[in-house]
């Protein structure tokens, strides 16, 4: 059963996009996601929103295991193509609970070409715990962050993320109506 | 009475005039809470090709503008798309569609798609009449030598 998309799917995806761009512009302070599309099995609601904005029938996405009803309405309303592997995708989502693939092991983009990287849609339960705190462009000083249900070793591949720059990948945490970006610039000191 | 197949009625619904599919469609549509729509109706461009000769290489003839709509009706998930940027004739189809595969609706709407179906071979031969009246011989004098 195919599910609806955004109610005005041309003003709310240009909505969804500016939220984005804020998140990445202003790096680990998490965004209130308003109207919100209705959740596709096994994902979050915000996590669809990000999903009707970000992809057509140009870009691939990799995902450990989708339900089928969620992958023919991602068909549906935007064009979805899997990539077979993560090491190919323009787009890696990994719905709560799911491993972590090697960061290392995804497109990076090259030295001409740096934005031809991957970006990683990662979903956590919430905001409100304190694991790390942030420093680089888009914050002044520095800011507190933390994710529930991060996947293990996630900050410490961060690190060797972060050192490969301007290489590297960008990620969008995903709450059920928040999001947060961290791009490749952000640096990240545990504890 | 033959059954029409769904690529039949698709392009049946598509070459009635909208006015005349609302008037015979409304007595049998759902509530609109009974609908869910996937796509509300959006107008687009489409190219359109063609071939020299009808069999020459591939060219681009020209952009029509076209509208589409999709709903979902009990489960059953229907289409339309129509030449034109009348959104309304393009959400008709898609409920149309819907009903169309569904075992007790089917029987009635085909009654509708019989009476579409007759006007519109009625439309098609009176042009096809108006077209042979206006009709011109070409042809040369051959000179008595």
């Amino acid at each position: 059963m195919l599910q609806p998309a955004f109610d005005n799917m041309v003003h709310d995806s240009q909505r969804m996009f500016r939220h984005i761009l804020t998140a990445l512009a202003e790096p680990l302070l998490p965004q209130d996601l308003p109207q919100l599309p209705p959740a596709l099995p096994g994902l979050l609601p915000a996590t669809a929103a990000v999903l009707y904005t970000l992809i057509d029938q140009d870009v691939t996405l990799w995902a450990p295991a989708l339900p089928d009803s969620t992958v023919a309405s991602l068909r549906f309303h935007c064009g979805l193509q899997l990539a077979a592997q993560a090491e190919q995708a323009d787009f890696i989502l990994l719905p709560l609970g799911s491993t972590l693939p090697p960061l290392a092991s995804l497109q990076a983009g090259s030295a001409e070409y740096p934005d031809r990287s991957a970006t990683l849609l990662l979903e956590v339960a919430d905001f409100t715990i304190d694991q790390v705190e942030a420093s680089g462009p888009g914050i002044a000083g520095s800011r507190r962050f933390g994710a529930g249900q991060l996947p293990a070793g996630f900050w410490a591949q961060w690190q060797a993320n972060h050192a490969r720059f301007p290489l590297g990948v960008d990620v969008l945490l995903i709450s059920a109506s928040q999001l947060a970006g961290l791009p490749r610039s952000t640096l990240v000191k545990e504890g | 009475m033959d059954i029409m197949t769904r690529q039949h009625w698709l392009g049946l619904l598509a070459n009635s005039p909208a006015t005349r599919l609302a008037e015979l469609l409304q007595p049998h549509l759902p509530a609109p809470t009974a609908i869910s729509w996937l796509r509300h109706a959006q107008t687009g461009l489409v190219m359109l090709q063609g071939r020299s000769g009808g069999s020459g290489s591939r060219f681009n003839l020209g952009e029509i503008s076209v509208s589409r709509a999709s709903c979902q009706i009990g489960g059953l998930l229907g289409h339309g798309w129509v030449r034109g940027s009348d959104g309304t004739h393009a959400e008709l189809i898609a409920q149309a569609d819907a009903l169309l595969q569904d075992p007790q609706h089917a029987p009635v709407l085909q009654q509708v798609l019989q009476t579409l179906q007759q006007e519109l071979s009625a439309r098609r031969a009176q042009r096809a009449r108006e077209t042979a009246a206006s009709k011109v011989e070409f042809f040369t004098m051959v000179r008595g030598e």
